[in-house]
């Protein structure tokens, strides 16, 4: 007798169990794969387009193609390439920088506890604008999407490029970072507990803000919290950024005892 | 508005033309992001990698308007799976794994020796941690998934995919909150007023996930040796390790109404 299998038809299967198959199938493609990412949509039409609009230069395919580039694609790879080197590009140390300086004139380094009490002050103000920096950041958005493409891309030579744009990329911000930290720890009479380097100091808040950019760019709660870190023990306002960065130059850091105070050097 | 007036023919070198065409795309990617998501996923290939794993025989017949309306809500569908899993598969199972085991190890004969325990914890389940998150790509994933909410035009897909990645950090941290929970009351330890645990979770996760985005592998980085030792001696210690060891400085501090013998993990 002939049963529905022996007779070459496939069995029903249920709404539930195909819902099920398809989806563990899907993840396991995208796992192996990777998510589709890339600059396709950027054809040489639309940006001649902007081109000419905004400088009035007309450029056609005959201009760039076997000139500036091969191809189109070549061409989406050095965008991303670009997009990949451009790392920070200067939104998020221009910001906090722009939100300490009013703060340098008002801080107290006449005693230890007072370097201390800037330093905290330091990282409260400047840990917020750096966050905010950040998570307004439609080019940090964007590099953080050339990442994904970098990692989980199919080996490549293309994916090799973007990798070490990114790598390089990422050494000129911290490159840019340790000059702001630098400048910050001799400014306050600190300076690096042993064993550590400035350059671990300034990875770990780079990744720390990037870390807390990501959860505050998926639940925009705004994670502030009150602590009562006031001149007179009031409560200020903090972000949990600014908590951890506090955390993290407390570890990094230690009073200079050979510091003198400026006004005392001139 | 006029278009900008067309200027002179002048033939430009490579270089300027380069500088030209990069700036003009990058402008463009900044507002219209990048091209990111689930659109390889076709049914064809699905059904194609479903009867090669399974021998089940699927086709759109199958699945449209039974399943799903169309192929774009079942790829929504799975970009919304991988947004609710924040946990990095199994980064909390690896460092539990490594941290349990430890517990019982650990000198909780004084507030001093609680302490260095908790430091210890640190360094030990931020390498585990950190070696979990590298080891799988679910969690670059999800990142990807974070840029399509953050940079596509399409705002019911955006609301969709942001609620969807709010739930799986909300998940993911209700886990590891468990977990600190757990060592919080084996080693005595309380959180800091007026700081909160779920703030610990948080910063933390961040730390992980921050460091997992430069793991471009700078070699300065790859191991500090302090003498943390309980005797003093030598101690290997990963950056992410040292920076955990920070965060649980800055949060927690000795209980003292604390009773040896407290439920742990």
């Amino acid at each position: 007798m002939r049963t529905a299998s022996t007779a070459g038809r496939p069995a029903r299967h249920t709404r539930e169990e195909i819902r099920a198959l398809m989806m563990e199938a899907g993840l396991g493609l995208l796992v192996d794969q990777g998510l589709g990412v890339g600059a396709g949509d950027l054809t040489f039409k639309k940006v001649f387009d902007r081109v000419e609009l905004t400088t009035g230069i007309r450029l056609t395919n005959a201009s760039v193609i076997r000139r500036a580039w091969e191809n189109q694609a070549e061409f989406q790879d050095a965008v991303l390439a670009a997009v990949a080197r451009a790392g920070d590009a200067g939104d998020e140390s221009g910001a906090t920088a722009d939100a300490l300086l009013p703060l340098l004139g008002s801080i107290d380094r006449s005693t230890g506890q007072g370097r201390l009490r800037a330093l905290s002050e330091v990282c409260r103000v400047g840990g917020a604008a750096s966050l905010r920096a950040l998570v307004d950041s439609r080019s940090w958005a964007l590099w953080v999407g050339v990442w994904v493409l970098a990692v989980t891309g199919a080996p490549s030579e293309r994916v090799d490029r973007v990798r070490q744009a990114l790598l390089d990329g990422y050494e000129a911000t911290t490159e840019l970072w340790m000059g702001l930290h630098g400048a910050m720890i001799d400014a306050l009479g600190l300076r690096l507990r042993s064993p550590f380097t400035l350059r671990q100091f300034t990875v770990s808040v780079g990744a720390l803000v990037e870390g807390c950019a990501l959860r505050e760019g998926s639940e925009r709660q705004a994670a502030v919290l009150l602590r009562p870190s006031g001149p007179a023990g009031e409560p200020q306002e903090w972000t949990l950024f600014a908590v951890g960065l506090e955390a993290l130059a407390h570890q990094f850091l230690e009073l200079d005892p050979d510091w003198v105070h400026p006004d005392v050097e001139d | 508005m006029a278009p900008a007036p067309q200027a002179p023919r002048a033939r430009r070198s490579r270089e300027e033309l380069r500088s030209l065409l990069i700036d003009a795309g990058r402008s463009i990617l900044d507002e219209e992001g990048l091209s990111i998501g689930a659109g390889d996923l076709t049914f064809r290939r699905v059904f194609a990698h479903v009867e090669a794993t399974t021998g089940v025989r699927l086709t759109n017949a199958s699945v449209i308007r039974r399943v799903w309306q169309n192929q774009e809500e079942y790829q929504m569908d799975v970009l919304l799976a991988v947004a609710a899993t924040a946990d990095s598969a199994g980064e909390l199972a690896a460092t539990s794994e490594v941290l349990v085991p430890l517990l019982g190890a650990l000198d909780l004969s004084s507030p001093d020796g609680r302490m260095w325990s908790l430091c210890e914890l640190a360094r030990v389940g931020g390498e585990a941690s950190m070696r979990a998150r590298m080891e799988t790509r679910d969690w670059s994933l999800w990142v990807g998934v974070w840029v399509l909410a953050l940079t596509t035009d399409a705002s019911d897909d955006r609301v969709r995919l942001r609620e969807a990645l709010a739930g799986g950090l909300q998940s993911a941290s209700d886990v590891w909150e468990e977990l600190f929970t757990g060592i919080c009351a084996h080693l005595g330890i309380r959180v800091r007023a007026p700081l909160t645990l779920r703030q610990y979770t948080g910063a933390v996760s961040a730390m992980v996930e921050g460091s997992a985005l430069r793991q471009g592998g700078d070699p300065e980085l790859a191991v500090v040796v302090r003498p943390t030792a309980r005797d003093g001696g030598p101690q290997e210690w990963t950056l992410f390790g040292i920076c955990l060891e920070a965060l649980a400085l800055r949060f927690f501090e000795i209980d003292p109404d604390w009773v040896p013998g407290t439920a742990a993990a």
